[in-house]
């Protein structure tokens, strides 16, 4: 969409944007997509479409809220949220604050989060911002494009499926230690608002287009489900899962730094066709490294995604069992990342697992057979 | 020797194998609208008499060739309050909602997702809701906690308040059935409730059928994904077994061919059914609508289809792109075909005959098949493999009361993931046994169940 | 791939491996083993990857292989940068470590027991004095074969235990196993190394199984298996010696005591008796003399008897006694009483024939043999005529296997001893006119029973079974053809000619 257009998210397009939303949704849970869905179908019957907005568009004057679940959504799936929980988030955020918010902005626009803020802007009759935090999903809370250009994630405020609320102010840095513990209590999954700033700072921070994006993605007859992404990502080969090694303990890489959520897992994927190569995804939530052959291929800040090659759908790392035969596809990050400043952001909690000078350059690298093409583009 | 039925829409097909494999004989006759008829009909017509030599008959299912009523069902929940969009039965297509019935309650108790407990469980709500269904003429209960995977004891603990208000309650809990998601979970022990009744006529018309054929082995029938469990395990547990000729053909055929990885093509009535078969497995799928358009969490086999009806002239390019969708999931695997008018699918010097009885042969050569799924909390990784092994030991008692001869049980299959963004130690878990179908059925000690 | 043997060559990683300087080592990945090691590099932070010199062992610390993908990225540097290989701590392995990523870029995984630094300190010690590892083998060795002695057994036992890891097997030139075992026939990459015999013809072949097949390890077996090469000629030798000693003796020996020197006297008498008695050799008379001959065709050349084989043949299957080189034969001898209670020269002679031809079958199979009776000689003065006479029957029993009895050579024995095969092509030129107009044989057959039966009609008809009529009626048609079987001129000629081309080829 273009600056100074209003499209208005109606039951339509929701359920485009559900199935758009998947595509950059690693962690996704089939259950707590679904029941999210469904809870994002009630609310737009209820409160009607959302308005879709483009980021520009809000203005100095005006704020907005950025909003996310927390934890994890197996949790979410088992304890069903009743409905109140993202209004009780911006509302207590609105009041820390002393404003009332003007428009929502997802953290990130992949499966519930993206209907999170669909929920969230209908229950709170707000528009939508066409755009997030991320461009991709990266585990903690300030992991975001609002940290780098300098947008506090603090005040955050919390509301969980029985009815707490908590508002957390602290430094950026600490807001993660302190509110994994109360997610954990609530059960494992809760929604934050957070990031509270005005339109300019939006404007000059955020990943623009993302929901456009997703529901382009999610339109049923788009066959290629990248068509929006720019730039376009990369595909760099189909193989059959091998081994999932679960590491005993953390290398050095993820030790020290702030603790990620659940723990390291390792995916080898032997290439069935082409090169035969040996691919070695390295997971910690996210997949945050591949290795072809050794070398690494490509490398979190972007996004690596293994497709089930069979339906072009993301699997999740926890599912990824010896025998499923994926794709593995690269979706580079938002420039904002590969910054320095987001180099280091991304690596903290061990995101990155090569050091910043260690951007993978498949050109520059010696192959095992050099007369054939490292990866096809798109 | 085992014997393998099944029981199309078109026709229905016998065969019986000897211990090598080996087809020793084979017959097709026309289905006819009744399965006891269809049934009575094939064993007649099977040359040779050695029915008396059948130690164990498999028998596929296919809920949809006659659709059944469902009963009404008293669904509880036991969670805390939930947006009235995710309620029990939200959601629910028209025809099967009306069918079920309103009869629901959502009472406090159940645990999250790391087994901490929401809520105790309400006592009195659950006796006053059996009271209820009770007083509506209703006995089919079903009981879904959440976090039931982790913490199964709030679903125990309410079937016991239940069977004590309402004797003669038939309960059926989430955690035997579902998977992870409370809602799918607890839709699939719902569907589970309500069909008990056509899983007891099923078994009572094909025992009696196979009597009348002068049949004493025990009856077992097809799962959904492949594999059987026994007549009075589907009784309890018919979920499982809704839809089975189709992985049945699709195992069956691979097993024929003696193919490890294959693709294959059931042609059916009005349907080309292809999937892919790996490690003797036919590829399953667990996401969407079950019967009558339901929510479930419930491991089915994967096909792509293409039905008849879109076939136009050049139906053979239509098949290939079709075997070409799967051939991309399942490369290098050799294509087969089973089912009745394989005209149009690539395959070159198959016996049509044997392609027929792809799916009663699938029945017969197939395993009894049991699994568990749980969530362990696991503090390190010798806890962790003691959970397994647990788990393990519950697969392995399943597979047992599933028909399996407790020599032959053994597990198959188990793998540990760890849940994302929850603390380390939460692991979904997974285990299949499975054993050969013993001359002697076990009935289940069934206490609630 | 047999490479000399270059003592001062540095060492390659299967040599790394096998000399045990680490101990508990695995190697994973089957290809890149010979690559040489020239350095070692201990590597604890990943950075230090990206700097490896050609031919570096590279060590990750325990803390930097626990992530398996540092493993990996490890691999792919070195090969990047042709370092030898990568050696990690066991403990700290994956419980897949990738070998089949070493495999793909030929750099060999080395998971070994205990400490990186400890391991990283082996390596380098290894690898800065290459001969120490390879020296400190062969000394060992050298040692153990050295107290072996020159014994096959015993010199393959020495190196087994100097090569623990490698099965070794002695066989002979065309591949039979003679000693060691059996599992080093089957090898992959078997190291071979001939052993020449005393004369210098190859005798026998040492194999091992060097397990990886890599050049370096395959020069060290090499080097090791050439030091066994002498004690085993040795061994040959010694065998041979006093086999062929023993023969001559023994000739020798029999020359003596058959043909007694003019005015011998008692006393060298006395002494060559004993002499022959201390070899087990029967002297009391009646004596049965016995002899050997290669049932071989004349024109086969002179091949020579093979001594010690026949020797062991007949110590097997044969009727005891000595077994003696005598002109162009062998021969033997035993009492005639031994086991005959009955003094009757016709049953002696009919036992030994007997015993002979039983033994000569036996041994037929291996080595084609026909053999002659002879004797009774009343005692040792007399042997020499009796084994003449032995010799003269084996040399008219032409065919393998037969025996023939001196005392019943008749002149049927002498005609069939004749090489029929080499008269075959005259006899059918001096027959031609006959053989042409006999269309059945019946003619060749009535001449050559009449000229066995002397020229007399009535006996041959008799043997032919027809008048006596008809049996001059043939004669008149031979007679008319240029025959005379009562001509003196013709008459060995034809019956000769008859007999060859009546025996079946």
């Amino acid at each position: 969409m273009t600056p100074g257009e209003e499209t208005a998210l109606d039951a339509a397009r929701l359920e485009d944007l559900a199935r758009g939303a998947l595509v950059l949704a690693a962690g996704a849970e089939h259950s707590s997509h679904r029941a999210s869905l469904d809870w994002a179908r009630a609310a737009l019957a209820e409160h009607g479409p959302v308005p879709l907005i483009h980021p520009g568009d809000l203005g100095s004057g005006r704020m907005c809220v950025t909003v996310s679940m927390l934890g994890s959504s197996a949790a979410l799936a088992e304890q069903l949220p009743t409905g109140e929980e993202p209004r009780r988030a911006v509302r207590a955020l609105e009041r820390r604050l002393g404003r009332a918010a003007d428009a929502v902005v997802p953290l990130n626009t992949a499966a519930e989060n993206a209907l999170l803020a669909v929920v969230t802007a209908a229950s709170c009759g707000l528009p939508l911002v066409d755009g997030d935090g991320c461009g991709r999903v990266l585990p903690l809370l300030e992991q975001t494009t609002f940290t780098i250009a300098g947008v506090d994630v603090a005040p955050v405020a919390l509301a969980t499926p029985a009815g707490d609320v908590v508002v957390v102010d602290a430094a950026g840095s600490r807001v993660e230690e302190l509110v994994r513990p109360l997610v954990l209590a609530a059960g494992g999954w809760a929604v934050a608002a957070c990031y509270a700033m005005d339109g300019e700072r939006l404007a000059a921070a955020v990943v623009p287009g993302t929901v456009s994006r997703a529901l382009a993605a999610g339109r049923p007859t788009q066959g290629d489900p990248f068509t929006l992404w720019q730039p376009r990502p990369r595909r760099l080969g189909i193989g059959r899962i091998t081994a999932v090694e679960h590491p005993a303990t953390p290398g050095p890489d993820t030790t020290g730094g702030t603790a990620l959520p659940s723990r390291p897992t390792s995916v080898v994927v032997s290439e069935t066709e082409g090169l035969h190569r040996r691919f070695r995804l390295e997971a910690h939530n996210e997949a945050l490294l591949v290795l072809a052959d050794g070398a690494p291929a490509a490398a979190a800040p972007d996004q690596i995604l293994m497709l089930s090659a069979a339906d072009q759908r993301v699997l999740d790392v926890e599912r990824a069992l010896p025998g499923i035969e994926v794709e593995i596809v690269v979706i580079p990050a938002a420039p904002a990342w590969h910054t320095p400043q987001g180099r280091r952001l991304a690596a903290a909690g061990g995101l990155l697992l090569l050091s910043p000078d260690h951007e993978p350059d498949a050109r520059q690298m010696k192959r095992p057979d050099a007369e054939r093409p490292e990866e096809t583009r798109w | 020797m085992r014997l393998g039925v099944d029981v199309g829409r078109v026709t229905t097909v016998a065969v019986l194998v000897g211990p090598d494999g080996r087809t020793v004989a084979r017959a097709v006759v026309d289905s006819v609208p009744g399965l006891g008829e269809s049934l009575r009909a094939v064993l007649a017509a099977l040359p040779g008499d050695r029915t008396g030599e059948v130690d164990a008959v498999g028998l596929t299912t296919d809920l949809e060739r006659r659709p059944s009523r469902l009963r009404p069902v008293a669904a509880l929940r036991i969670a805390p309050p939930s947006h009235p969009s995710l309620g029990p039965l939200a959601g629910w297509p028209a025809q099967a909602a009306r069918e079920v019935g309103t009869l629901h309650a959502v009472v406090p108790g159940g645990s999250a997702l790391t087994g901490r407990q929401l809520a105790p469980l309400d006592r009195a709500a659950v006796r006053d809701f059996a009271q209820r269904a009770a007083d509506d003429g209703v006995t089919a209960f079903s009981v879904a906690a959440a976090g039931a995977l982790t913490r199964p004891d709030p679903e125990l603990a309410a079937a016991e308040i239940i069977a004590e208000a309402v004797p003669g309650a038939e309960i059926t809990l989430s955690h035997e059935l579902g998977r992870s998601g409370l809602r799918e979970r607890e839709n699939t022990g719902v569907l589970n409730a309500a069909l008990r009744p056509w899983a007891a006529r099923v078994s009572d018309t094909a025992e009696r059928a196979l009597r009348v054929g002068g049949l004493r082995a025990p009856l077992h029938l097809a799962r959904n994904t492949g594999g059987l469990v026994s007549v009075a395990y589907f009784r309890h547990y018919p979920v499982l077994a809704i839809a089975s000729t189709t992985a049945s053909a699709v195992r069956g055929a691979a097993l024929a061919a003696g193919a490890d990885r294959a693709v294959v093509v059931d042609a059916g009535a009005t349907e080309f059914r292809c999937a892919s078969v790996t490690d003797g497995e036919a590829e399953s799928s667990d996401a969407g609508p079950g019967p009558g358009g339901v929510d479930l969490d419930l491991a089915r086999i994967r096909t792509d289809v293409l039905p008849r009806a879109d076939l136009v002239r050049t139906g053979s390019e239509q098949v290939a792109d079709l075997v070409a969708r799967v051939r991309r999931r399942a490369p290098g695997g050799v294509l087969l075909a089973a089912g009745g008018d394989c005209g149009l699918v690539p395959v070159r010097a198959q016996d049509p005959a044997a392609a027929i009885a792809a799916a009663a042969y699938g029945a017969a050569r197939s395993d009894i098949v049991a699994e568990v799924d749980q969530v362990a909390v696991a503090g390190g990784r010798a806890e962790l493999d003691r959970l397994l092994g647990l788990a393990g030991d519950q697969a392995m008692a399943r597979v047992v009361a599933a028909g399996a001869a407790p020599a032959t049980a053994r597990v198959a299959f188990a793998a540990h993931t760890p849940v994302s963004y929850l603390p380390e130690g939460v692991h979904r878990l997974r285990v299949r046994a499975v054993g050969s179908p013993s001359g002697n059925p076990v009935t289940p000690r069934g206490r609630r169940t | 791939m047999v490479r000399r043997p270059d003592l001062s060559a540095p060492m390659t990683v299967a040599e790394l491996v096998q000399y045990g300087p680490l101990p508990g080592v695995r190697i994973l990945g089957t290809t890149g083993r010979g690559t040489q090691v020239l350095d070692v590099r201990i590597v604890d932070r990943r950075e230090a990857l990206d700097h490896l010199r050609p031919h570096t062992a590279v060590v990750l610390t325990e803390a930097l292989a626990r992530s398996g993908w540092t493993v990996e990225i490890a691999l792919r540097k070195a090969w990047e940068q042709a370092a030898a290989c990568v050696v990690v701590p066991d403990t700290a392995a994956a419980v897949h470590p990738p070998g089949a990523l070493a495999d793909r870029l030929g750099v060999p995984l080395l998971l070994i027991g205990g400490d990186a630094l400890e391991g990283a300190v082996r390596i380098a010690s290894a690898v800065s004095r290459p001969d120490a590892g390879r020296t400190a083998l062969l000394a060992d060795a050298a040692q153990r074969l050295a107290a072996a002695g020159p014994h096959v057994e015993r010199v393959l036992t020495a190196l087994h235990a100097a090569l623990p890891s490698t099965s070794l097997a002695l066989t002979d030139p065309v591949g039979g196993m003679l000693a060691g075992r059996r599992a080093a026939l089957d090898s992959a990459h078997p190291v071979r190394l001939d052993v020449p015999g005393p004369d210098g013809h190859p005798l026998a072949v040492l194999v091992a199984d060097s397990r990886s097949g890599e050049a370096g390890w395959a020069s060290t077996v090499e080097a090791v298996l050439r030091m066994a090469v002498p004690p085993l000629t040795a061994w040959a030798a010694t065998r041979r010696l006093a086999e062929e000693h023993l023969a001559r003796r023994s000739e020798m020996l029999l020359h003596q005591l058959t043909h007694p020197p003019e005015g011998e006297d008692e006393q060298t008498r006395t002494r060559i008796r004993a002499e022959a008695a201390a070899l087990g050799w029967p002297l009391a008379g009646p004596l049965i003399a016995f002899a050997l001959r290669p049932a071989v065709a004349a024109d086969a050349g002179a091949a020579p008897l093979p001594g010690p084989a026949l020797r062991a043949l007949w110590t097997r299957y044969g009727i005891g006694g000595p077994l003696i080189a005598y002109e162009d034969c062998w021969v033997s001898w035993r009492s005639a009483a031994v086991g005959s209670p009955v003094p009757d020269p016709e049953v002696w002679l009919r036992q030994g024939e007997a015993q002979l031809r039983t033994a000569v079958r036996a041994i037929g199979d291996h080595l084609p043999l026909a053999g002659g009776v002879a004797g009774p000689a009343g005692d040792t003065g007399t042997l020499g005529v009796a084994l003449a006479d032995a010799r003269a029957a084996a040399a008219v029993a032409a065919v393998p296997g037969s025996v023939v009895r001196a005392d019943r050579m008749g002149p049927a024995q002498l005609l069939s001893a004749l090489p029929a095969e080499a008269l075959r092509r005259p006899a059918e030129v001096v027959l031609a006119p006959l053989l042409a107009a006999d269309r059945d044989g019946t003619l060749l057959r009535t001449l050559a029973v009449v000229l066995d039966q002397g020229a007399a009609p009535s006996a041959a008809a008799e043997l032919l079974g027809v008048h006596r009529n008809t049996v001059a009626a043939r004669l008149e048609r031979i007679r008319s053809l240029g025959f005379d079987p009562e001509d003196p001129a013709q008459r060995l000629a034809l019956h000769l000619a008859c007999r060859v081309l009546l025996t079946e080829p």
